[in-house]
């Protein structure tokens, strides 16, 4: 493997860089669900990415994703612990950050309009908020969640259906007022 | 509503969950054809599914806006990481304690990181790999496909134009050819055309250089990422240079490059559940230039089908059905940075040509042609009489549907002042008149209406599609934008009308002014094939719109461009020039074609260009001399695709002579050598029954793939990305993370994270792809 060095240096690089390019920002936001601290999760996915440039390439194949998450979550633990900040999986609405460039306005209204299902996210025990987070917003499979948070594949879909379940529920209660008559659009699908 | 019985079914209530989040392939076959089974029979089960997922996407858009901007590494952390990569590379792998304590399965490849595999192109001798270390990273500002061979088989400051250039208009920052702009001129010259292309035959020479040189323009991208050079001492040279060789060495080619699936559906798309649909759309093939040397189109800015593929790969997980992807519509939803028509230009848009290597297959030309319509301030929009057409049918309550629609009005609703007028009819059971026009000045009255809009009964879309063009009519704006607008999932029940009567409804009011746009809304029984028909005979564009940032883009950003029309019937014809071309593929547009005879009739309806609209079209090109294997074209039994092909050229002057007969055909043009092909435009005013006619002879000055700028990597990824979705045969050996790869290289500025939106949305669908 030795022998001709450089050509695996520039191969891996391109590797590292690819797997930067698609994993840095989810993984950060998953990070700080973790450490509630932007800089922590940062250290910590720097770290991740640092055990993947020394890890066995053949031995991650193409799970690339499922690796990065499992070794993130392992390291965000610890310094979990470290930190002392026990059960802070944060508030969902205190991840967002008010951006600078979209107009106030705009942030302002899309966080009413989001408020209702950020709060009922935030209301769920944490298991199920990590699943959702994992489904949702990075978009891992059954498979993937189950490799990285270690629970089993039906659990992770009994988590994930309880969690949707009490959202809508709680949205349902909010939007009783609102217009949503199934029976009326199952008669206008039948006609179509 | 009556409950489900659970117990029935060989399945449970998480199965179904799982089901409905997209996510079939984490169950077993035997339950997920039982579910999509009971699907079938069971209404209440149906719902079920489709609440489950409205919910979800509710979630998804919830937590897409709460974490915006994306958290990054800072540059230094990014740096020590690659630099790690080149220290460690080599040492064989050490596993870390969490790789040991988790079960990361290596049993199949494929997804994300699957190997490239462009051709052999890139291969080059490792001296001279060395030999080049300093330009090395210079490259990799343009391209990281990009080899040091390829670089240095070209001058180092290549003649960075392909084809024209001229005028006191024309941009010099620009790297793109700018237009020579006719307008009335044009016309003029029309009858002198030969006379007109001699001119401009030379101009290239001439101009070459005052164009902003390569070296120049790179300096402008943004700077490579600095752990390049910050890891040099550990990866003394070539760092990023890509070497295929090495790369078959490290990971054998896949055995089967993608998963076999049924023809025309994706992985997870199930026929009995969704209910959305799509014309068939077949490839256009390659044509022999010698055989139908003019390709003739009708341009089309609509951006609907990019928005839709990225609601099934995000939203859904899964892929779109090939139908669903028309790629001049994914091309078309970016911006491209062309140059805007000069003030002093007479054509509302202005035309660039640029030509490179088709990074599919190296062999091939990829011509780019570009237009831009004139960009027009906020402040000199014309004044504006709009007329949302409002959906408010039972199929409508979807968080995704009537929810969106209101915040996406909402959003135009804030744009609007004094002089501008808003209506709004509503159609269900019946049609009515929810707000006659108002004023731009009043924005909470317009506002307390749409809040009030709430979904309920069946679609009789034509009788409210009659009342909006009644209160378009009634508030009609001499001289302004008179636009309907009509927000729907496309469940559009036409009652008595026919689909044709319809259609020639919204003709005629096009002919009297009163442009018709169509936003499509919803998931599950969206009507993608009606609703791109209606928008075209009326004129106007056609969006879907997934999401709040989808409406914002339309309704914020673009505002101009969705309501204001600068010119219409836009028609394009290429000309191929045999003695270059072999043969030719016009890349999307397949519903646009027109027939040659079409281009100079000005009954024919085409396409319209808004206030600052980019239309982009891609010919990926067969030069002479290269092997033109077309699938479905037999080789020729008598003469070989040479270029000395005796019996094609009879074959071509007969074709000639024939379309000469009809009278109206151009003369074709065979100029000097190297004129590879001759771009003709015809567009009318947004007011005029006449066209007026622009053309431009482009000449191939054979740049590589690398010397080509940001904009046309990123098209050529859409493009890759497109034909790998809709299962092309045209795509050549491209892979997903070819596309991503290529959309890597053409991120360029990237204000508004579209790009980098692709980029994601590549990974993702490889990713679905090779699970």
């Amino acid at each position: 493997m030795t022998s001709d060095p450089k050509a695996v240096v520039e191969h891996d690089l391109d590797w590292i860089i690819r797997a930067l390019d698609r994993y840095e920002s989810p993984l950060i936001r998953y990070a700080q669900r973790f450490t509630a601290d932007l800089d922590l999760a940062r250290d910590v996915v720097q770290d991740a990415f640092l055990q993947l440039c020394r890890a066995d390439r053949a031995s991650i194949g193409d799970q690339v994703g499922a690796w990065l998450y499992t070794v993130c979550r392992n390291r965000a633990l610890d310094v979990q612990k470290k930190e002392k900040r026990m059960g802070s999986l944060t508030e969902w609405a205190a991840v967002a950050r008010p951006s600078a460039d979209p107009p106030p306005e705009a942030v302002a209204a899309m966080h009413e309009d989001y408020d209702g299902v950020l709060s009922a996210l935030s209301d769920l025990p944490s298991n199920q908020q990590e699943v959702v987070h994992l489904r949702f917003q990075d978009g891992l499979s059954y498979h993937e969640i189950s490799e990285v948070t270690g629970l089993s594949v039906s659990n992770v879909g009994y988590l994930l259906h309880t969690a949707i379940k009490r959202v809508r529920e709680t949205l349902a209660a909010v939007g009783e007022s609102t217009d949503t008559d199934h029976s009326v659009r199952g008669a206008a699908e039948g006609r179509a | 509503m009556s409950e489900i019985r659970w117990n029935d079914h060989p399945f449970d209530e998480q199965d179904v969950t799982a089901y409905a989040l997209g996510a079939a392939d984490d169950l077993d076959d035997a339950t997920r054809a039982a579910i999509r089974t009971a699907i079938e029979a069971d209404e209440t089960l149906r719902e079920e599914v489709t609440a489950i997922a409205a919910a979800a996407t509710t979630i998804r858009e919830a937590l897409g806006a709460a974490v915006d901007p994306a958290p990054a590494l800072d540059a230094g952390a990014r740096e020590a990481v690659i630099e790690a990569a080149g220290a460690h590379v080599w040492t064989g792998g050490d596993t870390g304690q969490s790789v040991t304590s988790s079960p990361i399965r290596s049993t199949h490849r494929g997804g994300l990181l699957r190997p490239l595999a462009w051709p052999n192109v890139l291969k080059l001798p490792k001296s001279a790999t060395l030999a080049v270390a300093s330009a090395a990273v210079l490259v990799l500002g343009v391209s990281l496909f990009l080899t040091s061979a390829e670089f240095f088989s070209e001058p180092p400051l290549p003649r960075p134009f392909d084809s024209f250039d001229s005028g006191p208009d024309s941009s010099a920052a620009m790297p793109w050819v700018s237009p020579i702009e006719m307008g009335a001129a044009g016309e003029a010259m029309d009858a002198d055309g030969s006379m007109e292309r001699a001119e401009q035959g030379a101009v290239p020479e001439d101009i070459a250089l005052t164009g902003q040189p390569m070296a120049m323009r790179l300096a402008a991208t943004p700077a490579p990422p600095p752990p390049l050079t910050g890891g040099a001492a550990n990866v003394p040279s070539g760092a990023v240079i890509y070497d295929s060789a090495h790369e078959e060495a490290i990971w054998p080619a896949p055995e089967s490059p993608s998963q076999p699936r049924a023809p025309g559906l994706p992985p997870n798309f199930d026929p009995t559940f969704h209910s959305e649909g799509y014309a068939q759309v077949e490839d256009n093939p390659f044509r022999r230039a010698a055989d139908a040397p003019l390709s003739t189109f009708s341009i089309d800015v609509d951006t609907a089908s990019y928005s839709n593929v990225r609601r099934f790969i995000q939203q859904m997980g899964q892929l779109p059905p090939p139908d669903a992807v028309r790629i001049e519509e994914m091309i078309n939803y970016f911006d491209y940075d062309y140059a805007p028509p000069g003030p002093n230009s007479e054509a509302p848009f202005a035309v660039h040509v640029e030509i490179a290597d088709a990074p599919w297959r190296p062999e091939h030309r990829l011509v780019r042609i570009g237009l831009k319509g004139r960009e027009i301030e906020r402040d000199a929009r014309p004044d504006t009489n709009l007329v949302f057409l409002i959906d408010v049918s039972g199929s409508m309550s979807d968080e995704n549907r009537l929810p969106l629609v209101k915040r996406s009005l909402g959003l135009l609703v804030e744009q609007l002042g004094p002089r501008d007028r808003v209506g709004i009819v509503t159609y269900a059971g019946q049609s009515g008149v929810a707000l006659r026009p108002t004023s731009g000045d009043d924005p909470n009255t317009i506002r307390r209406v749409i809040d009030a809009l709430g979904a309920g009964g069946s679609t009789a879309g034509a009788a409210g599609i009659e009342s909006a063009y009644d209160l378009a009519a009634e508030g009609y704006i001499q001289g302004g934008v008179n636009r309907v607008i009509l927000l729907t999932d496309g469940d559009f029940n036409v009652g008595v009308t026919s689909h044709d009567q319809l259609q020639r409804i919204i003709e005629d009011k096009a002919k009297r002014g009163i442009f018709l746009s169509v936003l499509g809304f919803g998931m599950g029984n969206y009507k993608d094939d009606t609703l791109e028909l209606l928008a075209d005979k009326g004129n106007g564009n056609y969006g879907y719109i997934d999401t709040v940032a989808e409406a914002r883009k339309l309704f914020v950003e673009q505002m101009s461009g969705t309501l204001v029309t600068i010119a219409k019937d836009v028609k394009i014809q290429v000309e191929f020039n045999p003695a270059e071309v072999e043969g030719y593929r016009l890349i999307g547009y397949e519903n646009r074609m027109l027939a040659a005879r079409d281009f100079n009739d000005d009954t024919k309806d085409a396409g319209e260009i808004g206030a600052g609209h980019t239309v982009t079209a891609l010919y990926e090109v067969v030069p002479v001399g290269v092997q033109f294997d077309s699938p479905g074209i037999d080789p020729l039994r008598y003469g070989d695709s040479g270029a000395d092909g005796g019996s094609e050229d009879g074959a071509a002057s007969q074709d000639r002579s024939g379309l000469d007969a009809l009278g109206d055909i151009d003369p074709l043009s065979a100029d000097g050598p190297g004129e590879l092909l001759f771009v003709k435009l015809r567009h009318k005013a947004p007011d005029s029954d006449t066209s007026t006619r622009l053309e431009y002879p482009v000449f191939d000055a054979g740049r590589r793939l690398g010397q080509a700028s940001d904009d046309f990597h990123l098209a050529a990824a859409v493009a890759a990305f497109g034909m790998l979705l809709r299962e092309s045969p045209y795509a050549g050996d491209a892979t997903f993370e070819d596309a991503l790869q290529l959309a890597r290289s053409g991120r360029g500025d990237d204000q508004h994270g579209y790009r980098v939106e692709l980029m994601d949305l590549i990974g993702r669908a490889g990713d679905i792809a090779g699970r």
